[in-house]
């Protein structure tokens, strides 16, 4: 939601994700959220610039407008930049079947041996 | 004063075989869970559970900081809890599950979150997403590379990029908003949103009561073909002045 408390968002968004590339320890990430929260929570409003921050933290340079993107950025390239990756597409085969032709690929390969000595 | 009332429902879609979504549902102490699990049988559906059964666990408090410390904890003790268990009983196999969390006190909430499940606020008559997705796509989107119509055709449209279970560091994040009287909340797994536009959710959404809304979305997301499991809270704030 981009109207509610848009500073403290952007300062919690900041310093989180500050965490998540290693530059803040957890618990300098806790202490920036508590104060945040409780300022906020405290005065009902949001955070005035610069107050409630007690963690320097670095800004991120601005893409250069002058670099020309892939169309495409296949994930060992996001891989790259820190993230990881789950792919939460599944497979429609259950155990259960994927058992059921182990099965029948078994009895398949005794009868072709059985025919293959007893004609 | 604000109050809250709130109504759920998840369903196994008409594709899959098992259901991986986990919900939690307790306006008394006003906390609401969805958990979209991944890992297939014995895994998925574990760690969602896993997530709800460390939620469910949480005790109301009266200060907001708190309580996010609090959901902040159980995520990260599920979190090792999921990736000792996959090392130990399921050979080194990966669980996970994605996670969105809305709590209320009085007149403030919080979010939290990590991967692609989703949080929505109708409020004023338009519809906007509290949370921001965890996702390869997402951060195409955000770097400018493709479109959210492109996004839902990318062939990474289903690559995450954090979940609890999913890697050793856990980094849910955590977003702040105004409580309203009027408001309308959605929790969603994302077999709901893949299925119903921001348009039909919107136009849908309001009822008399979150259960008729319930009912109507679910029905929408059942009847487009649902081919993941879907998983939907509605909640409804309600106060002296609306």
């Amino acid at each position: 939601m981009k109207h509610d408390y848009p500073a403290a968002n952007a300062r919690l968004a900041e310093v989180a994700k500050s965490w998540s590339e290693g530059e803040v320890s957890h618990d300098a990430w806790r202490k920036e959220r508590r104060a945040i929260i409780k300022t906020v929570w405290s005065k009902k409003q949001d955070l005035p610039a610069e107050q409630g921050r007690t963690l320097p933290i670095k800004k991120h340079a601005a893409a250069d407008s002058t670099l020309t993107m892939p169309n495409i950025i296949v994930p060992s390239q996001l891989a790259l930049s820190g993230a990881v990756m789950f792919d939460v597409a599944e497979s429609e085969v259950s155990h259960e079947d994927v058992l059921f032709l182990a099965i029948l690929l078994l009895s398949m390969l005794f009868m072709a041996v059985f025919l293959l000595y007893a004609v | 004063m604000l109050t809250w009332t709130s109504a759920e429902a998840t369903d196994v879609g008409a594709k899959r075989k098992i259901n991986e979504d986990n919900m939690l549902s307790r306006p008394d102490i006003g906390l609401w869970v969805v958990a979209d699990g991944m890992g297939g049988h014995a895994a998925g559906d574990v760690a969602s559970q896993e997530v709800i059964t460390a939620m469910a666990q949480l005790k109301a408090t009266p200060d907001l900081a708190d309580f996010v410390d609090a959901i902040e904890d159980k995520l990260l003790l599920v979190n090792h809890q999921l990736r000792k268990h996959g090392q130990e009983s399921l050979g080194g196999r990966t669980l996970g599950t994605t996670i969105v969390s809305l709590f209320f006190i009085d007149t403030m909430g919080a979010c939290i979150w990590a991967g692609d499940s989703r949080a929505y606020l109708f409020r004023d008559g338009a519809l906007s997403r509290i949370s921001h997705d965890h996702s390869a796509v997402q951060e195409m989107i955000d770097s400018g590379m493709i479109t959210q119509e492109q996004a839902a055709y990318h062939p990474h449209r289903n690559v995450i990029t954090r979940a609890v279970g999913g890697s050793e560091s856990l980094y849910p994040e955590v977003r702040v908003f105004t409580v309203k009287a009027g408001d309308w909340y959605i929790l969603c797994s994302d077999g709901f949103y893949n299925e119903l536009s921001e348009d039909l959710i919107a136009a849908h959404l309001v009822q008399e009561t979150p259960e008729q809304s319930i009912r109507i979305l679910m029905e929408k997301a059942l009847a487009q073909g649902a081919l993941d499991n879907v998983t939907l809270i509605v909640i409804k704030v309600e106060g002296e002045e609306s």
